[in-house]
């Protein structure tokens, strides 16, 4: 007598079968939250790559106005401004 | 119990990464598990959170899940966790006890056995109910029941079998 009434009652209780708007809201929900995460990634891999440039730029700028073939410097700087835009994000995702 | 084969396939693609074969996961069991929540929480909208929270949790631990295995124990457990969770902060607790909306199935006026049921089930303790709902309402095995809330398979049949006596002393007086 106890099972067929609490199976009625869920039953009673018991929410579409083909609820699409849920289904929606869970997939966006989780969308939302992967992009969130991907937007925090990037945003502290830009902000160790400008901190790192940022300690970096005396000596850097010290070597190219010193001794240095400036060509040459602007390409190790340019080379290390790709890897952490590019490479960081990566390596982490990783 | 085996899952089927084709729920096996989506949890596999799901295991890979594909969101389309979690959607199909989704739609599913979401009706099943929905209908869970809301006879444990008594209110549909909290309910339908944490619903929504459980599947989000369950994408992302996908790898955890064993593909062999039945999806449904794997994901009530879930939201099993999520609802005790859920009860365990006060702070949102008394914020529901101060918006609460009463389910308009809840308080319906509906003087039978549906009503006496519910009012008896509400009265049991959380574990005692949520067995009951899922091996007397929902036909879980005693072992998948037992997955799901975590306990031995002894502590969950003694938690069928109390709720099972309270509910059939509850109702006894009128129905039985």
């Amino acid at each position: 007598m106890v099972e067929p009434a609490l199976k009625a009652m869920l039953a009673d209780r018991m929410p579409a079968q083909d609820d699409r708007l849920f289904t929606l809201r869970v997939m966006a929900k989780i969308e939302r939250r992967r992009f969130h995460r991907a937007v925090l990634l990037q945003a502290g891999a830009a902000a160790l790559a400008a901190l790192v440039l940022a300690l970096v730029m005396p000596q850097l700028d010290f070597a190219l106005r010193v001794g240095f073939d400036p060509l040459a410097v602007r390409i190790g700087i340019a080379l290390a401004l790709l890897v952490a835009g590019f490479g960081l994000p990566r390596l982490l995702k990783a | 119990m085996n899952p089927p084969q084709t729920e096996q396939a989506w949890a596999r693609g799901a295991r890979a990464g594909s969101s389309h074969d979690f959607t199909r996961l989704v739609a599913a069991h979401q009706a099943p598990l929905r209908a869970f929540l809301r006879r444990l929480t008594g209110n549909a909208a909290e309910a339908d959170d944490l619903a929504q929270d459980s599947f989000v949790f369950a994408w992302e631990h996908i790898t955890r899940f064993d593909a062999t295995r039945p999806f449904r124990p794997w994901l009530f457990a879930i939201a099993w966790r999520k609802f005790r969770e859920h009860k365990r902060s006060w702070l949102r607790r008394m914020f529901r006890e101060k918006n609460a909306v009463p389910d308009e199935d809840s308080y319906a006026p509906d003087p039978g056995l549906r009503l006496d049921m519910m009012a008896a089930l509400d009265g049991l303790p959380p574990a005692q109910r949520a067995a009951a709902l899922l091996c007397l309402g929902a036909d879980f095995t005693h072992g998948e029941a037992a997955q799901v809330l975590d306990v031995p398979l002894g502590t969950l049949k003694s938690h069928v079998a109390r709720a099972r006596e309270k509910l059939v002393a509850a109702l006894g007086d009128d129905h039985g």
